[in-house]
């Protein structure tokens, strides 16, 4: 049975806003998760990337309800970091002996059946270059409709325009900008693909 | 035919369950139901791309009051301070040590020691009296006491047998007897209007004046001599010993 400190996180993270919860997670457990990652053979700094991927997982998990609280916070954030840790650890040298041997291989590359790396370091900076791509005005529109869920009354406080029906258009625009950027970029079209079948 | 707005809000009202998938396909008027589900998925895919990076922007922004700074790359300065002190002393080290040496090492008379050079008598310039080689062939053999008493005897000496006095009383370490001797020869010269034994004078006399630890009137003569290139001992003198001379010499 979970703590009720726990069922408040948990309850917290389900939110749009998860500042808060996500400092606790932080706070609480930044420090035993990456000095455990360290042990599994991690720098300091891959440690604390582990980590990072591993509470946006942790977030994921909550949100589709696949966390039920049959351990504590700790120890399922420590056994998702581990995951990652030893995926990492894998990856890394099958990259390397990839590079020693033939491309045939390239088509060897396993989707994990049991962790999406949607977070991996090489896949958050795709995304972030897909949304600098996109610029400030689209990633607030957007950000605001799709992320903390405002309606197009509620998003027009936030910006510049007119009325609704102009900031509607302006937010098609914008999907049309970031739909054609995502075709364009055939590794995160098909990260998020893949992402979306491993979630459904 | 819908405009990008209309076919927006459409995708958007089916991905939150306000139409149906077919009710989508409808209103798109596709001809299959392949086209509207293609632009579902196209619009889910760019939502959560939306949702992902949003959820990463909020997560980094935690991060990184937490996670330690990232190393640098830093490319080391080829002279940081602490290697610039190593240097300097190091340099120090081996400023003192050298100049210490130099300091215990050039007395005067060691410097004269190494800059004299035994003077060969020329054989042309002896025929001239019977005293005169007297007293040139007393200092060619060695003889010097003697070649200085002949001096006594000569009668109208010449810059020849003022320098060979001289140089009799320099091997005998009388340089303050020697002095006089070369002076006079400049003045004999001058008279004369000759250059006899003058650079011979320069440089002998220079080492006279080492020899009687005057440092200033020494580097006086070897800076001329080093000066004029025709000089006989330009080239006799290395650079180096008029450093030694200023700066070592005690």
């Amino acid at each position: 049975m979970m703590k009720i400190a726990e069922t408040n996180l948990i309850a917290g993270l389900k939110q749009a806003d998860i500042n808060r919860p996500v400092q606790e997670l932080y706070k609480n457990h930044f420090e035993s998760v990456t000095y455990y990652l360290q042990s599994l053979g991690g720098n300091q700094e891959d440690a604390a990337d582990v980590f990072q991927e591993s509470i946006l997982i942790f977030i994921e998990q909550v949100r589709a309800d696949k966390f039920r609280g049959e351990s504590s916070v700790n120890t399922y954030l420590t056994g998702i970091a581990r995951n990652v840790m030893l995926n990492e650890i894998r990856s890394k040298t099958r990259r390397n002996v990839r590079e020693e041997q033939y491309a045939a291989a390239e088509n060897e590359e396993p989707v994990d059946e049991v962790l999406h790396r949607m977070f991996s370091k090489e896949n958050s900076t795709r995304l972030a270059r897909l949304f600098d791509a996109v610029g400030d005005s689209c990633k607030k529109i957007l950000k605001g409709f799709y992320f903390d869920d405002l309606s197009m009354r509620e998003l027009l406080q936030y910006t510049k325009y007119e009325n609704e029906q102009v900031l509607r258009n302006k937010k098609s625009k914008c999907m049309k900008f970031l739909k054609d950027l995502i075709s364009s970029s055939k590794e995160l079209n098909e990260t998020l693909k893949s992402y979306l079948k491993y979630v459904k | 035919m819908l405009s990008n707005t209309q076919t927006d809000k459409l995708l958007d009202d089916c991905m939150n369950g306000i139409i149906t998938s077919a009710q989508l396909t409808a209103q798109l008027s596709a001809d299959s139901n392949e086209v509207a589900d293609k632009l579902m998925n196209e619009h889910l895919v760019a939502v959560t791309a939306v949702q992902q990076y949003s959820l990463l922007k909020q997560v980094e922004q935690i991060h990184q009051l937490y996670a330690p700074a990232k190393a640098k790359t830093v490319v080391h300065p080829m002279f940081t301070l602490k290697r610039v002190m190593r240097i300097a002393a190091v340099f120090l080290l081996a400023l003192s040590t050298w100049l210490f040496y130099e300091y215990s090492t050039n007395t005067y008379n060691r410097l004269y020691n190494d800059l004299f050079t035994a003077y060969s008598v020329n054989e042309v310039r002896g025929n001239e009296s019977g005293q005169i080689n007297a007293l040139v062939d007393a200092y060619r053999s060695g003889q010097y006491s003697k070649s200085a008493a002949l001096f006594a005897t000569v009668e109208n000496p010449t810059s020849r047998d003022l320098f060979f006095t001289a140089m009799s009383y320099l091997r005998l370490s009388k340089p303050a007897d020697a002095v006089p001797l070369f002076n006079k020869i400049y003045a004999y010269n001058k008279l004369q209007g000759e250059g006899l034994y003058e650079d011979e004078t320069d440089y002998y006399l220079a080492l006279t004046w080492l020899k009687l630890n005057d440092k200033q009137k020494a580097i006086e003569l070897f800076e001329k001599i080093k000066a004029d290139k025709e000089h006989t001992y330009n080239k006799t003198i290395p650079s180096s010993a008029i450093f030694k001379i200023k700066w070592f010499a005690h």
